[in-house]
């Protein structure tokens, strides 16, 4: 609307007292209603101007639409703008909907930012975390635990080795352990000696040409000579044996006693509580066994005949001991006694089968061994 | 999308919706209030700009951090 327009508008509402809608509404369309039929237009506030309106230019421009004319009637915003007409309402409606355009607008963004905000966190609620792996270290040795099961001796006990008619081409391994034999000496130069295997049965195969030795007896060294390598041997009480270990140590024993008609499953054979040899000679119809021990050892086994009193204390040493009725290994077995038994000794003690059997007061009655205990109170009267 | 724990994206998004704000406040006030819409006018420019150099940064940083 043109300024000269509104300006001329104003004073008719003015001068008609329109002051509602539906009076000026009145006003305007008796203008309206002049122009097509007088042609009366404002040229000021208060000046009018006159037009032919038969006329056809003006006819033309009267009935022309909107866009030819050039005339101010906006679209869009604009008209949105104007239909609303901010200016004819109260103050307070234009600042509250001002407000409202305001707000929708920062809603509509603080929305966007909220459905943003909750798509994001729904993603990484449905996205399982990843757990964390355990990572082994396959190249680190994991600590294991050994159980030790303590390897039962070979029951029965190895029946002392027995030679066979044809000898078996394998003799057997060397040891390997420092402390184990590699050669024994006992008539003539030094022999070799090889690890013996025993059978699923516990027996030992010993080759007729070769000297073995029963592996782990470290105190009591078990040596067997093939009897083709005994064969003309005459040994005696007194005689030095001599052990040579893969160590360079050179030990030195003496013939002590030789064991007639041993039996093969007698504990008393195969183990000792002190340094010592046996060697085995297995002949075509008997075997022989000799028993070596240290030089120094010699004066201890030969105990003074006079039973001593109190009663002395001993141990013993060897599992499975037996507690014989009589001071015979032919003698029936009372009780077979564990490792670190205590007994007590009467101090009567007897030879017998090679033997030297000691008198047991408690906490069984009968007879031991020597080789199976060690007397603890050995000064004792 | 976020860097360093920022969503940058929604920073923009809020400072374009600033930006559409003050527009809207400046162009529906104009009729009203005649003489502060034309000082607002005249500050308007740098406003806008600043806040369109703000979202730029803003989307800037979003593209980066993937």
């Amino acid at each position: 609307m043109s300024e000269i327009f509104r300006a001329y508008l104003e004073r008719q509402y003015r001068r008609s007292g329109a002051v509602a809608p539906h009076d000026r509404l009145q006003v305007v369309e008796d203008l309206l209603d002049k122009a097509r039929s007088r042609g009366v237009f404002p040229v000021s506030e208060t000046v009018l101007g006159r037009v032919d309106p038969d006329h056809p230019a003006v006819k033309a421009i009267l009935d022309a639409p909107p866009e030819v004319t050039g005339s101010s009637r906006k679209s869009g915003l604009f008209a949105i703008q104007e239909k609303f007409d901010m200016k004819e309402r109260p103050k307070w409606q234009q600042a509250l909907i001002l407000l409202g355009i305001v707000v929708a607008i920062m809603g509509s963004t603080l929305g966007i930012v909220w459905f943003r905000a909750a798509r994001r966190h729904a993603r990484a609620a449905t996205t399982p975390t990843p757990k964390p792996t355990v990572t082994i270290n396959l190249a680190a040795p994991s600590p294991t635990v050994v159980v030790y099961t303590a390897t039962p001796l070979p029951s029965p006990t190895p029946l002392p080795p027995t030679s066979t008619p044809t000898p078996t081409p394998i003799i057997g391994e060397p040891a390997e352990d420092p402390a184990a034999p590699v050669s024994l000496e006992i008539i003539g130069p030094p022999l070799p000696v090889y690890k013996a295997e025993l059978d699923d049965q516990g027996r030992w195969r010993l080759p007729a040409n070769a000297v073995q030795w029963l592996p782990d007896s470290y105190i009591r060294k078990v040596f067997a000579v093939g009897p083709a390598l005994s064969q003309g041997w005459a040994l005696q009480t007194g005689q030095r044996v001599r052990v040579h270990t893969r160590g360079g140590y050179v030990e030195e024993y003496v013939l002590t006693r030789r064991i007639v008609n041993a039996p093969g499953t007698q504990v008393e054979l195969m183990q000792g509580s002190r340094p010592s040899v046996l060697v085995v000679l297995p002949h075509t119809d008997s075997t022989e066994v000799w028993l070596a021990e240290l030089p120094e050892a010699i004066t201890w086994a030969h105990m003074p005949p006079e039973a001593k009193e109190p009663a002395w204390r001993a141990v013993i040493v060897v599992e499975g001991a037996h507690v014989r009725e009589a001071p015979s290994i032919h003698a029936k077995v009372l009780h077979s006694l564990p490792l670190g038994t205590l007994l007590e000794l009467t101090g009567q003690y007897v030879q017998g089968d090679a033997f030297v059997w000691y008198a047991v007061k408690s906490p069984y009655s009968g007879w031991v061994a020597q080789g199976v205990i060690r007397i603890l109170d050995l000064n004792q009267p | 999308m976020s860097q360093g724990g920022i969503d940058w994206m929604s920073i923009a998004i809020v400072l374009a919706g600033v930006a559409l704000s003050i527009t809207a406040i400046v162009w529906i006030g104009t009729p009203l209030w005649p003489e502060q819409a034309q000082r607002a006018k005249s500050w308007l420019p740098y406003i806008l700009g600043g806040l369109a150099l703000l979202m730029a940064i803003s989307t800037l940083m979003s593209a980066i951090g993937g």
